[in-house]
């Protein structure tokens, strides 16, 4: 419960360019230092290749942009559907409990710090490392 | 004799009322003596003088040596002052990592609390930020000491730089003191050639040339006496005062003019 007596959500905050979203604890498995990533030949660009964590390969998804030579920062490691993936050019700002936001925002919003912040489409995002829809497929953020 | 010494006196007198520019300026001979013992003099000092360089030049390469000892001493400490400073930067950036990491260590533990609800998990979540601001704080310290120890790593290695164009210098002017070292041995060598052949052709030394032009001055002085007093004071007076004084002297003209009247004008014979 949240100091005004209202079920809080558990999750995580991340930002990613100048934006905010919100990730669902359920969603996110665990936060690592990026692990070297392979670029897979023939594979979209939004995928920027696959890596080693715990034992399990995983796609790893670039949310910005990542300038060659350039600290690629942390991985954040989740699952949507059962599948694992791995964000990375994001930062993870905060971890915890957070106020819902009111229902006339999108499902899975939050309040923070006064803000609304979205949550993360993770369906979207995975479906473009899935094989048969790289094609036509932007990939981009929503 | 004392007749003949009076007869050489009074001609001597009458020499000195001369008109000036016979013998006022002493003659070739006395011309001679002095241009010789100037060229002694000239000689003595151009010796001392390449001593006196050579000296200096010694001195100044001694003192390069320290210079040198010291400037190679301080290039080394500076080097290893850059080392160690390198060192420490690769250590201030390794001490950021590990903030790094404890800020994810610290928000997985977040992430964990979550998903024990909020009863059970509050506290892990106030902990895991807790831990997030102090890594954070730590991480940003520790990224402001690598860079301090960075601009600390220019410095120095432009300390380095700056050493090494005074090792540089000092070295180069370690070679030109010996060069000058080198010229004025050679320079002193020259001058003792000089001053054998200028013996071989005047026949004169140094001491000679020196106790000639003395002579001479002397003689220019008595001569320049005698003729202020020539018919101002009573001829007995002058011959007894200045009789023993220039007997000897009138000796030694005598020998001068019997062997000039035997043989001619011929100066520069050796008395």
């Amino acid at each position: 419960m949240s100091l005004y007596g209202e079920a809080t959500r558990g999750g995580v905050i991340v930002r990613v360019g100048e934006r905010h979203y919100v990730l669902a604890e359920e969603n996110v498995l665990r936060v690592v230092p990026c692990p070297p990533v392979q670029r897979v030949p023939g594979s979209p660009p939004e995928l920027m290749g696959i890596a080693m964590d715990g034992g399990e390969v995983l796609p790893v998804l670039a949310l910005a942009t990542i300038e060659p030579g350039a600290p690629v920062g942390a991985l954040l490691v989740c699952q949507s559907m059962g599948e694992p993936l791995g964000l990375t050019g994001l930062e993870v700002v905060e971890s915890g409990f957070f106020r819902p936001a009111p229902a006339l925002h999108t499902p899975g919003a939050v309040i923070w710090h006064g803000e609304v912040i979205d949550p993360l489409d993770l369906v979207s995002l995975l479906n473009c490392v899935q094989p048969g829809t790289w094609a036509g497929t932007s990939g981009q953020l929503p | 004799m004392a007749q003949d010494g009076k007869t050489r006196l009074f001609r001597m007198l009458r020499r000195a009322a001369a008109p000036a520019g016979r013998l006022a300026g002493g003659g070739r001979g006395g011309r001679n003596a002095a241009e010789e013992n100037a060229l002694w003099l000239a000689h003595e000092r151009a010796g001392e003088a390449t001593r006196a360089a050579a000296e200096a030049a010694q001195q100044a390469t001694t003192s390069l040596a320290k210079g040198r000892s010291a400037s190679d001493a301080a290039l080394d400490r500076a080097r290893a002052l850059l080392l160690r400073s390198q060192e420490a930067t690769a250590r201030a950036t390794r001490l950021s990592e590990v903030f790094e990491r404890l800020g994810l260590v610290a928000l997985n533990a977040g992430l964990e609390g979550s998903r024990l609800g909020e009863g059970a998990g509050r506290p892990l979540s106030l902990l895991s930020d807790e831990v997030r601001t102090h890594a954070a704080r730590g991480g940003d310290l520790s990224r402001e000491l690598g860079t301090a120890l960075g601009e600390l790593a220019m410095e120095l290695s432009q300390l380095q730089t700056h050493v090494e164009r005074a090792v540089e210098a000092a070295l180069e002017a370690v070679q030109a003191t010996s060069r000058a070292t080198s010229s004025s041995s050679v320079a002193q060598t020259a001058l003792g050639e000089i001053g054998e052949r200028v013996k071989k052709t005047t026949g004169s030394d140094p001491e000679t040339a020196r106790t000639l032009a003395e002579a001479a001055e002397h003689a220019r002085h008595l001569v320049t006496s005698l003729g202020a007093l020539s018919g101002k004071a009573p001829r007995g007076l002058v011959m007894a005062s200045l009789r023993p004084v220039l007997e000897p002297l009138l000796r030694l003209l005598d020998d001068d003019d019997s062997a000039a009247s035997g043989d001619g004008e011929d100066e520069g014979d050796t008395a």
